[in-house]
């Protein structure tokens, strides 16, 4: 009885040093090859953002950003005029949980929703042969949100980003890919969820524009 | 009695042992990569046509519109002047201003500050002189005028990285004679309706944000253009293009942009730019494989963080990110209304 005792306490010890390993090896880092068939995962998700960027500067399609981001409110640092953008769009309660996701969408509709005003307000002045009056242009402000509206050419067309990527990091199922975006290097921040990889962060690192 | 508990404790051994296995099997295996399969990769391209047919006028008929409906004083023609620039680096004057006045107080005394800086909100001229904002732009490209705050040097030490570019823009709007408007004091105040210096290096060198943040200097040119009409000082040029930007902006004027792939914080607008006229690209800052660019007649601008002298004011926007355009809006100055 005794040894079955010590058999099974070393049996125990080993398999607690096993679970310990694997929990550690779990939680570890890694590096994927930037060249690696499970670096095109991550490829095809920045060229996806690319897009859904491109859709909703050109076509106010912010609903497109839910496929790629993500709200991940305690890993981001969204200040109050953030929130209350997200706010003024999305109500109160969207403003609660404001991450990267309300964040791109709410300034998407804002601009969207500011060039809609400022072309039907300018298009009404033009025909009556007068400026835009000073109410006009504070209900163009109010409709962007506060947004520059900035403004795109048509001529441009979309075409598939080609990025570098310079280092992927996983640990479980969170991801820190680095990668050069024209002439910023920014990290992206990604989590899986359900087999699919959103972005809940960006940082830059470097421009040289 | 005894071999069966023998017995019971090798098929617990045995048991234990496998499960011991098949975890280490697990952890140094195939784990931690992750199992990523096809099906994981989400978002496939969209390939309907986008239900939202673009309805903002082509570029041509959303500049007409914007310049019928809203300029004031907006001049659409450039100030094609020729003025001297610094030939070389070494050429550029590096002279510390005689300001704020010899004697003046130690920094920190607010009423000091107040008394001494009042009087350039009072006194500026009427007019915003153009060529006067660019000649400062122009000379001060690749240096750090002492009289003002530092935000970061290329090449500086890595816990002052380079932010200089609104810095930047708002010296040489400042040269040109838009008057400092001193407000709360407090150099992290979101108030956009202020915008100030305080000099070096006895004036407390400081700014507030809307002199350093880009973000915060489109806040504070929206609240003029925008809530306060009557003392607008600048003109958002909303809704207009990148390339018909150049239609509109002239000597003085700036644009602010932002890479949409990039978006920290709340901060939208990142980096600025200041017009200088219209002129020859210089090859000084051009990036490798640019040269062909040196000499196209182009409107010009400065910036800081890159420093880059003379280069065409759209430059490396087209190109970059990929596809996505940087958000860029310009800012016309109202050079006859800026008191």
């Amino acid at each position: 009885m005794k040894k079955t005792l010590i058999s099974l306490g070393i049996i125990f010890g080993i398999l607690s040093i096993g679970l310990g390993s694997f929990l550690i090896i779990r939680a570890r880092a890694s590096n994927i090859s930037v060249d690696s068939p499970e670096a095109e995962v991550f490829k095809k998700v920045l060229v996806h953002f690319s897009k859904a960027l491109y859709d909703a500067q050109r076509y106010g399609m912010v609903d497109e950003f839910d496929q790629v981001l993500i709200d991940r409110p305690n890993e981001t640092n969204f200040d109050e005029k953030a929130k209350t953008k997200v706010s003024n769009v999305y109500g109160p309660e969207a403003a609660s949980h404001t991450g990267l996701l309300s964040v791109y969408k709410a300034e998407y509709a804002s601009i969207w929703n500011g060039k809609q005003k400022l072309q039907e307000l300018s298009a009404k002045a033009k025909a009556e042969n007068r400026k835009l009056t000073e109410a006009e242009s504070k209900e163009i402000a109010k409709a962007a949100n506060g947004t520059g509206l900035p403004g795109y050419s048509n001529s441009d067309t979309w075409k598939e980003p080609v990025f570098t990527i310079e280092k992927i990091e996983l640990t479980g199922d969170h991801a820190v890919v680095r990668f050069k975006s024209g002439l910023e290097e920014v990290e992206a921040y990604l989590i899986n969820i359900k087999d699919q990889w959103y972005i809940y962060k960006f940082k830059h690192i470097h421009s040289d524009l | 009695m005894r071999n069966s508990s023998i017995k019971r404790s090798i098929i617990k051994i045995s048991f234990l042992t496998l499960v011991l296995i098949i975890m280490v099997i697990v952890s140094f295996g195939q784990w931690p990569k992750p199992t990523i399969s096809p099906m994981m990769v989400q978002g496939a391209k969209p390939t309907a046509t986008p239900a939202i047919v673009y309805p903002y006028p082509a570029p041509e008929n959303s500049a007409n519109t914007i310049t019928e409906a809203t300029s004031e004083g907006l001049a659409p023609g450039r100030s094609d002047i020729a003025y001297p620039a610094p030939a070389t680096l070494d050429s550029q004057p590096m002279t510390v201003f005689a300001y704020p006045a010899p004697g003046a107080t130690p920094q920190g005394d607010v009423n000091y500050i107040k008394k001494l800086y009042l009087p350039v909100v009072t006194s500026g001229p009427a007019t915003y002189n153009r060529l006067a904002a660019a000649q400062y732009a122009d000379n001060w490209t690749h240096g750090r005028n002492l009289m003002f705050p530092d935000y970061g040097n290329e090449g500086g030490p890595p816990y002052l990285p380079c932010n200089d570019c609104t810095n930047f823009v708002s010296q040489a709007l400042w040269y040109g004679g838009m008057p400092l408007i001193p407000g709360d004091w407090d150099r992290e105040s979101t108030n956009e309706r202020y915008w100030w210096t305080k000099f070096c290096p006895s004036g407390g060198c400081d700014t507030n944000p809307t002199w350093r943040l880009t973000d915060m200097l489109f806040s504070h040119v929206s609240y003029y253009w925008n809530w306060d009409v009557n003392s607008r000082k600048y003109q958002v040029l909303y809704g207009v293009s990148l390339d018909d930007l150049s239609s509109y902006l002239e000597q003085g004027d700036f644009i602010l942009m932002k890479d949409p792939f990039i978006q920290e914080s709340e901060s939208y607008y990142t980096h600025a730019r200041f017009i200088v006229g219209m002129g020859y690209i210089d090859r000084m800052d051009l990036e490798p494989g640019d040269e062909a660019e040196e000499g196209r007649y182009a409107l010009l601008a400065d910036q800081h963080c890159t420093d880059r002298y003379h280069v065409a004011y759209d430059y490396l926007l087209h190109r970059t990110n990929n596809g996505i355009p940087y958000d860029v809006i310009g800012i016309h100055v109202l050079a006859d209304n800026i008191q």
